[in-house]
């Protein structure tokens, strides 16, 4: 593979990566009609396109309504209220491990995590509704370190879905960034 | 006639009031137990006729025989006798005002099949009426050997009762709640007959314009008119907000009783002797809270008699008095409610914590050696921490504190022990209390705004030089001939170097008896705020109380004046010439400020942040920094701009200056490197981590060159 002249100047890692995406899209059912769908919402970090599942989705606010709380961890951004509720926000970019970066934020998403609580993560632009193939989903899951598993949508694209669960230990343990 | 649908839902309203019927008449058997002189005691047996007579007849009315019988018994035990009650007769009454509670409960569950006979019970209370009046007290120490005394084992504790949901409301609260709602249809009908004489308005302009002269009077008339509308609601406003307070607070006393009743059973269980007393149980706090609490505290009230006091003889041996003295003391600081529990017994033994922390596999031999006594005392709310070696029927193993720490911290709270050899233990749990507001001074520094509550604060003024005195490292100000530690507020924040200038503003205030001096920019008027816990999130952060929402939805952080006090006393005033590994960073975007300083404080870098161009210049005028990286776009002064007025800067030329973009041109970088910059990145650049290594290299440039 690595003499393959297409694949000059990629890490070993991402080279294999590439690989078993273009082996999902070959494997995409014809039939789209027949595929039981994933409801999710999308948004751009960068270069990437992430997806929050629909169902954890509570909002979106303006970021500018983000108050910072000095000595809060980096990763913090601030304290907001969303629906008379004050919740916690969280730079995602800082959550993920800074894997890219495009504009800078402007909208907050709040989310319900997986043990109840509501917190807010910025975002680069409003999400959008996108359908992801329910077997995509079920086949993938996150790397040992990750937050979200690459999926591929008709497009065909490729979309990280991120995992709720992990997304609330990351929110509970502090982000990679923070622990530099 | 009552239909038996009617006759079960009177019987269920009825367990609210007959238990604060049991309540009431439980406080005044504990009161003759031990009366303070003759007169408290005579008054105590009154009330306790009176309560006992309201139960008396309400459970006959509803047809609870089994409660009329016991209630009439009590009665009739204490009517017309006199001094105090012994120990053993006041086991019986409380047992049998238990069992009235949880008979009527049962009976408004239609449960009460399944109660045991009331018979045994009804028969121990008339074996105490043929003995002599309870009164006499040598004849009453003839009857404890009789069934007055209860059964082998501990004095029943009082369980922890269910969670009542429902609250019981004076008839004053609803009539004030009727006012309040009366007036706001007042003021409803008022904003309608103003709509009306618009719409008169309205529709004679449609047949004759106004003129400009018209027009204007007649906006002056609405803005009046919506002016008065807006003082009005806001009137009603307060008067729905006292209304609801009234409703939803409880003077802390009302736990106190059941706290009393705690320490007497418990101190009965283990032969131990215990006087409970109280401070502040007038203050009100949010009666869910109380709820919460009642579990925890009489968890710490059986602890604190069971592990803490020491029998009696061994106090004796001591030097103590016999009786061991059991302190509960509450304080509302602002919308923050500390309550303490404490004992004069032996305190927490260090050695026994040690060794169970090894035995336990918490810790190992050298880790536990090496802990503060704090952390040493902080490991008894671990799960399961306990230094007894046997189970005690009272505490168990210790299992509770846990408990209490884990219901505290659910509550937004924190717990806290302190514990002297030989002279007692304190615990303290310190737990925001939701309801109603508290006055509080915000305070400006750089580009942040928190606010102080205003207990806490003695006096405002303007920073006077002369008054400021400089020791080695720190800064002190004389206030009314007391030297008094001083700090920037923007630097213990972090958010700025920590400078005093002459024209800031110095507020001097206290946290118990530690004074304490803070340099702010601005103090605004103060506000009556209502302070919410911090998210769970950032709950750990001990700077601050809570969250209060200012007008207009906007988040005021509540400093903690305990945290303040501690931080100013224990912060070193670092000196402005230092500048070693000091950035600033400069971006309108509060994600991009946020990743700068955690990649730069990462790297070892000390990190301020300014949010716009005319901040950033602010902080440079404040202090030198060792480098200064901005966003190429920002509203106001861009990059471009603030790189040449840094430049401009007395010791600026020399500052390293970073443009960050999130656009990739070309142009931009040479504009930037030529408006002064030492070097470009893009966000992109940023974000693989070249940032540290930019500055750093930047840094050494201007080093090189020099």
């Amino acid at each position: 593979m690595t003499d393959d002249p297409g694949w000059d100047g990629l890490t070993a890692e991402d080279a294999l990566l590439l690989s078993m995406r273009a082996e999902r899209l070959r494997a995409l059912p014809t039939s789209q009609e027949a595929e039981v769908q994933f409801w999710a919402a999308e948004f751009p970090i960068g270069q990437e396109t992430f997806a929050l599942p629909l169902a954890a989705l509570r909002g979106c606010a303006p970021l500018r309504l983000v108050t910072p709380l000095p000595l809060a961890p980096p990763h913090v951004l601030g304290v907001a209220r969303f629906q008379g509720e004050i919740v916690t926000a969280f730079s995602l970019t800082m959550l993920l491990g800074a894997r890219s970066w495009g504009a800078d934020p402007f909208v907050l998403v709040v989310v319900r995590l997986s043990g109840g609580q509501t917190v807010a993560l910025d975002c680069e632009q409003v999400p959008v509704q996108v359908e992801i193939p329910r077997s995509e989903v079920d086949r993938q899951a996150p790397g040992p370190h990750d937050l979200s598993a690459p999926v591929v949508v008709p497009g065909p694209r490729v979309i990280h879905l991120i995992d709720v669960e992990r997304l609330t230990r990351r929110v509970q343990e502090g982000s990679g960034a923070d622990r530099g | 006639m009552p239909t038996e649908a009617d006759l079960q839902r009177l019987v269920s309203n009825f367990a609210s009031e007959a238990k604060a019927l049991c309540e009431k008449a439980a406080r005044e058997v504990l009161a003759l137990e031990r009366p303070e002189h003759a007169a408290a005691a005579r008054r105590a047996r009154d009330d306790l006729v009176r309560h006992l007579h309201t139960l008396k007849g309400s459970a006959a009315t509803l047809g609870l025989t089994d409660v009329k019988e016991i209630a009439h018994r009590l009665e009739a035990l204490v009517e017309g006798g006199e001094g105090p009650l012994d120990a053993g007769a006041v086991d019986l009454f409380l047992r049998a005002l238990d069992s009235s509670l949880v008979r009527v409960r049962a009976h408004a569950s239609g449960d009460a099949a399944a109660l045991p006979p009331v018979e045994p019970l009804l028969e121990s209370l008339d074996q105490l009426l043929s003995t002599p009046a309870p009164g006499d007290a040598d004849a009453a120490a003839e009857v404890t050997p009789t069934p007055a005394r209860p059964p082998a084992g501990p004095a029943p504790a009082p369980a922890v009762e269910p969670e009542d949901e429902s609250w019981r409301v004076s008839h004053g609260h609803v009539a004030s709640l009727s006012g309040v709602s009366d007036r706001l249809r007042e003021l409803r009908l008022r904003v309608i007959d103003r709509r009306r004489e618009a719409r008169v308005q309205l529709e004679a302009m449609e047949v004759r314009p106004p003129s400009v002269v018209e027009v204007r009077a007649l906006l002056e008339r609405v803005e009046s008119v919506l002016t008065t509308v807006a003082d009005d609601a806001e009137v009603v406003a307060g008067d729905l907000d006292d209304a609801l307070k009234s409703i939803s607070t409880l003077p802390i006393s009302t736990a106190l009783e059941t706290l009393q009743r705690a320490a007497r059973d418990a101190a009965r269980a283990t032969g131990k002797e215990a006087q409970l007393s109280a401070v502040g149980g007038e203050l009100m706090v949010d009666r869910r809270l109380l709820d919460e609490l009642r579990g925890p505290l009489i968890h710490l009230v059986r602890n604190a008699v069971d592990h803490g006091l020491e029998p009696p003889h061994a106090r004796e041996r001591a030097g103590k008095a016999r009786v061991g003295a059991l302190v509960i003391r509450a304080e509302l600081r602002g919308n923050q409610l500390t309550l303490e529990v404490g004992d004069d017994g032996g305190g927490l033994d260090h050695r026994a914590i040690r060794a169970t922390a090894v035995q336990r596999g918490l810790l190992g031999a050298a880790e536990v050696e090496a802990l503060s006594p704090e952390t040493l005392e902080q490991l008894i709310f671990r799960p399961g921490f306990s230094t007894r070696k046997d189970a005690s029927d009272l505490s168990g193993r210790g299992v509770g504190l846990d408990v209490v720490a884990t219901q505290v911290r659910r509550l937004g709270g924190t717990v806290a022990v302190k514990s002297v050899a030989g002279q007692g233990t304190q615990i303290r749990l310190v737990l925001p209390s939701r309801t109603g507001s508290a006055p509080v001074l915000p305070l400006a520094v750089g580009d942040a705004l928190v606010g102080l509550p205003v207990v806490s604060v003695e006096t405002v003024s303007r920073v006077q030089p002369r008054h400021v005195h400089r020791t080695a490292r720190a800064l002190h100000v004389e206030v009314e001939g007391q030297m008094v530690p001083l700090q920037d507020l923007g630097g213990l924040l972090k958010v700025r170097h920590p400078v005093v200038l002459e024209e800031q503003t110095l507020v001097v205030a206290r946290h118990l008896s530690t004074r304490f001096a803070l340099v702010v920019d601005e103090v605004r008027e103060h506000q009556d705020l209502s302070i919410r816990v911090l998210p769970e999130e950032v709950r750990s952060l001990a700077a601050y109380q809570g969250l209060a929402v200012l007008a207009g939805g906007a988040l005021l952080p509540v400093l903690e004046p305990a945290w303040v006090a501690a931080a100013v006393a224990g912060r070193e005033m670092a000196m402005p010439e230092a500048g070693e590994g000091r950035a600033l960073v400069v971006d309108d975007s509060l994600t991009a400020r946020a990743f700068h300083r955690a990649i730069l404080e990462a790297a070892g870098y000390q990190v301020h942040l300014a949010a716009s161009g005319a901040q950033a210049l602010e902080h440079l005028r404040r202090a030198r920094y060792d480098a200064v990286i901005c966003d190429l776009a920002m509203a106001e002064m861009d990059g471009l701009q603030l790189t040449r007025a840094v430049r401009e800067l007395h010791g600026g030329a020399t500052v390293p200056v970073l443009v960050v973009s999130a656009h990739e041109e070309e142009a931009a970088r040479a504009r930037a490197l030529q408006a002064g910059a030492d070097a470009f990145l893009t966000k992109r650049e940023c974000a693989t981590g070249r940032l540290p290594a930019e500055v750093a290299a930047a840094i050494a440039r201007r080093r090189g060159a020099a």
